[in-house]
């Protein structure tokens, strides 16, 4: 600044006793022992303290799990001990059988069918979506014409109701149905599969649905990865003589590591939960052929009403479940905690 | 009417003590600087002055109220931050304005504040812009702006010059303490800069490791520093520091360290054995004297008006002189060396100093 | 060059095809939409309809209510559309507002520990379908059950754990410093909150109320198992007329999808760019 000629502040900024553009610390304590506002405000400074403030959000939510989840908890571990079909009187009544339920659910074929099912359907659709989506992210990776349209076409089917796709599929995929008429175009023969009544070709139309809509996500996770690779390393590992595959294996794949943890753990973690699809496209059919888990332990409980048997069988799948969350759960910390180290220099 | 007292101030992180029972009395009106490397507690002091975190135990006051508890509203504090804070989402009118509007002030009267501050900072024409637009320099006078509107008692100040570039930073040290003297408020600076705090310090304190070192102001901090923390801390180049013994002589005592033997002037009485020396580097004079030591050059650094010389005598760290720049040094030169008897001070090997 | 060129071609080649994938379904409904009932099921099937007719959504969005006997059904959705849209915005605000009020606290204090957002995921990844029978035992119990309160206060907890995630990364954008300049410029806690993080995060707070939304929007099995007669949204009208495969009627159907989709798309593409971030959990480069 320099100019010390002129004063640099008026003569007001100086302090004066008794000026009054300044509040004495004197005047503020006694504002706090003698308040003199409204009860709101005292009870909002008391909100204040950190040591209350810091809690409020959790009451709601902590009171929510609270009451949401820890009374079906303990009633799901409770039904499953019982012979209760919600026919039968009130559960309160209904007899203890211990671990019939558990014995039954084991036994039952159709069941560990269903398991293995939306496992099999997982093991198909998870890796088709990464590697599409892997795909068609490298494919738009750098800019050229037509990116955008590309990229925003691509997104469209994430964001369709899945109960909409899987009745759009539905209407696609009857046997005189466009689908079939495509395909006898492409082959140049008429082609008449019965997508929905065949044993084979119904379970191949669930994974089409899921790989349609879940392609998106992959490709979306996918693109913000490749976008978000920081070009420093890429250049470095340029001028140290790395060829285009050399970079892509060594410097680019480890950095989008946290990226494809996302995108395995949400497209798995999704796919144990197959409910929609299967139940608008074939309703489990034919027979059982694409019942999954979701689909066979919602009718044990509406359909047949055999709750009990349903409760049991939705504790095993808990605890098939959980080993899977908490490897999912580590992985995502472990990434997360690299992330941050690297964020930190 | 606005002095500051620490009294016992201790703040723990886990169980990290990053200030250990701190003591000081900032009298009204008195610009102390806070000084230390970086976690040696003393940003951690200021915000706790500022009720941005709660002491563990100790207590604070300012003016004639123990402050300890209260929240960081009611303390009337001014405050600049190291990343200066200012509020991205208003225009720097808003900024200004924002704590006065927080404070209830008439519109009227914020229209007039704001603008007579923003006269006196010089940045009346900034005040239509949005923060993300201004210039280091700019910034940092909005960031003043901004605290000086309310007139605080007490300013507080945690680094607000390390965004600037060098130039800069040096000008804004002239311009923050002419504002001191203007506002004759209290402030209190913190810094790891040891030029910012000898350049604008009424008294400095020198933290390390959550304790206050030394406190005084800072050319007796320069001269006379408590220990070797200190004395290592301030001066550019740093001081030398020798390993070696006190021996005895006949009469006399002398200093001896690998081809170095000067004569200790004044009777010393409790230092014999190891001990550290340390000696500034404007304190070594190359020629030849009754007491001199012969010595290599190895490097020099030229900074213009001076030259720094490193001196190789033996030992495994050289010695380093700030001599003049009309003195022609060359590396290689053989150039004995003595060091001034009145300036030499001792260290024992926990590094604390032996008077 | 010859090779730049020709792997251009090639590019374009196989985003054509997928992005044929993508849109074929999605046109075929909205042209089912627009059909007369001789057009819906023919062969060769018509990709165009003849007269394109809005006869499809006037039937669906007059009032009424659905009915389906004798293999013949009528579907009007004003009161799903209704339902769901109220019983999403309302779940998907609340969650927002509690979930970004507990993302601060835990970004600010820590509070609840360092383990605690994990932990909120993890109750998250667990199927829905586990929970589901004894939830409707407890809403039995509760009365809760065919009621807008019921199907709030689970997708107020489905929700939770998204907006937590995604806000913590808003949060964590806005430097602590703004907050701490704040309070000692005289501003409480609350303040602070209003006038610093609320604006500043404002962005992160549509994207992810719109975001919850969709989720809430396009839930079906939930809504299946806690809803009756009383309440019913439009994934469960689409799923009850799904099940009779005599009669079917395409064309109102299709224009249930065609409107459920609608609003959606045109949402998450107000949101594109941060829609990622939703299940991103804090993992994504800047």
């Amino acid at each position: 600044m320099g100019g010390s000629e002129r004063p640099p502040y008026p003569p007001g900024a100086r302090r004066a006793p008794g000026d009054p553009g300044r509040s004495s610390i004197d005047a503020q304590a006694t504002c706090r022992t003698n308040p003199g506002r409204s009860w709101i405000d005292g009870v909002l400074a008391r909100l204040e303290r950190e040591r209350v403030f810091k809690w409020l959000p959790f009451v709601p939510v902590q009171g929510l799990f609270a009451l949401l989840l820890l009374p079906n908890a303990l009633l799901l571990v409770y039904l499953s001990f019982l012979s209760w079909r919600i026919t039968r009187g009130a559960w309160w009544n209904a007899p203890f059988t211990g671990l019939d339920s558990f014995l039954g659910a084991l036994g039952d074929e159709r069941f560990l069918w269903a398991v293995g099912r939306t496992f099999g359907f997982a093991a198909v659709a998870v890796p088709l979506e990464l590697l599409l989506g892997f795909g068609l992210a490298l494919l738009c990776r750098e800019p050229f014409r037509g990116r955008r349209i590309y990229t925003t076409v691509f997104l469209l089917p994430m964001m369709i109701v899945p109960a909409v796709v899987g009745y759009d599929l539905s209407m696609l995929l009857i046997d005189q149905g466009p689908f079939n008429q495509v395909l006898s175009v492409l082959a140049g023969r008429p082609i008449t599969v019965r997508w929905l009544s065949d044993y084979t070709a119904a379970k191949l139309a669930v994974i089409g649905a899921d790989v349609w809509q879940w392609t998106a996500l992959t490709f979306l996770v996918f693109v913000s990865g490749l976008a978000g690779l920081p070009r420093d390393p890429i250049r470095a590992a340029r001028v140290m003589g790395a060829n285009r595959w050399q970079i892509f294996w060594h410097v680019e794949l480890p950095l989008l590591k946290p990226v494809i943890a996302i995108a395995v753990v949400l497209r798995s973690m999704e796919a144990l939960k197959i409910f929609d699809y299967p139940m608008l496209l074939t309703q489990g059919g034919p027979g059982n052929s694409t019942e999954t888990i979701a689909v066979y332990l919602w009718r044990m409980g509406w359909e047949f009403a055999r709750v009990s048997d349903a409760a049991a069988m939705s504790l095993i799948l808990l605890v098939v479940v959980s080993v899977y969350i908490f490897i999912a759960i580590r992985v995502l910390r472990r990434e997360r905690r690299r992330l941050a180290e690297e964020a930190a220099p | 009417m606005a002095a500051v007292r620490l009294e016992g101030l201790t703040k723990l992180f886990a169980s990290t003590r990053a200030v250990d029972a701190i003591d000081l009395a900032v009298p009204d009106g008195e610009f102390v600087v806070l000084v230390g490397p970086s976690g040696c507690g003393k940003t951690t002091t200021l915000n706790m002055i500022a009720g941005l975190e709660t002491p563990t135990a100790g207590d604070i006051w300012i003016g004639e109220a123990r402050v300890t508890d209260w929240e960081p509203r009611d303390r009337n504090l001014g405050m600049v931050f190291q990343s200066l804070a200012l509020f991205p989402h208003l225009s720097v009118f808003d900024n200004i304005a924002f704590p006065l509007r927080i404070k209830k002030v008439p519109e009227a009267d914020v229209a007039a504040r704001v603008q007579a501050v923003a006269e006196t900072t010089r940045i009346a024409p900034l005040l239509r812009k949005r923060p993300a637009t201004l210039s280091g320099g700019e910034a940092q006078r909005v960031a003043l702006a901004r605290t000086i509107v309310v007139k605080p008692a007490v300013f507080l100040m945690d680094e607000p010059l390390s965004s600037l570039d060098a130039k800069l930073r040096v000008e804004m040290r002239t311009e923050l303490k002419r504002l001191h003297a203007q506002l004759s408020a209290t402030f209190i600076y913190v810094t790891h800069d040891q030029a910012e705090a000898m350049t604008m310090a009424d008294r400095i304190v020198v933290m390390h490791q959550g304790r206050i070192h030394q406190m005084g102001p800072p050319l007796q901090i320069y001269a006379d520093p408590a220990n070797r923390f200190v004395a290592g801390f301030f001066g550019v180049p740093a001081m030398n520091f020798l390993d070696g013994e006190v021996v005895a002589e006949g009469s006399d005592l002398r200093f001896s360290a690998a081809g170095l033997r000067p004569k200790l002037p004044a009777p010393r009485t409790a230092t014999r054995g190891p001990t550290t020396l340390g000696v500034r580097p404007e304190h070594v004079r190359l020629g030849d004297g009754a007491d001199a030591s012969p010595a290599t050059v190895s490097l020099i650094e030229p900074l213009g008006d001076e030259t720094l010389v490193f001196l190789d005598y033996g030992a495994p760290v050289s010695l380093v002189a700030k001599v003049d720049a009309e003195d022609k040094v060359a590396v290689g030169d053989r150039r004995p060396f003595t060091l001034r008897p009145d300036r030499l001070i001792f260290f024992d090997s926990a590094g604390g100093r032996l008077r | 060059m010859m090779r730049r060129r020709l792997f251009g071609v090639a590019r374009h080649a196989g985003l054509l095809v997928w992005m044929a994938i993508t849109l074929a379904p999605i046109y075929w409904m909205v042209m089912t939409s627009f059909k007369h009932s001789g057009e819906w099921v023919t062969w060769p099937p018509r990709w165009v309809p003849h007269e394109p007719t809005l006869i499809n959504y006037v039937k669906v969005l007059t009032p009424g209510t659905s009915t389906f006997e004798l293999g013949r059904q009528t579907l009007k959705i004003l009161k799903p559309l209704w339902d769901s849209l109220f019983i999403a915005t309302t779940a998907s605000l609340v969650a927002v507002a509690l979930g970004s009020a507990l993302a601060y606290s835990w970004t600010r204090f820590g509070t609840g520990g360092r383990r605690y957002p994990y932990n909120i995921l993890s109750i998250r990844m667990v199927p829905p379908i586990v929970i589901a029978v004894p939830f409707v035992v407890y809403y039995v119990t509760l009365r809760l059950l065919d009621t807008y309160t019921g199907l709030i206060l689970v997708y107020l907890a489905t929700s939770l754990p998204y907006v937590i995630w995604m806000m913590l990364a808003f949060i964590e954008e806005v430097p602590v410093e703004l907050e701490h300049a704040a309070r000692v410029m005289g501003a409480s806690r609350f303040r602070v909150l209003g006038r610093i993080v609320l604006p500043l995060t404002a962005a992160g707070l549509v994207v992810t109320f719109l975001f919850v939304f969709i989720l809430n929007w396009s839930e079906l099995l939930l809504a299946m198992t806690l809803t009756n007669t009383e309440v019913s949204t439009i994934p469960i009208t689409l799923n009850k007329f799904q099940s009779a495969n005599e009669g079917r009627d395409y064309g109102p159907q299709a224009a249930i999808g065609t409107i459920a989709t609608l609003p959606v798309v045109v949402l998450g593409f107000l949101i594109q760019k941060h829609l990622v971030r939703g299940f991103s959990f804090g993992l994504l480069r800047k």
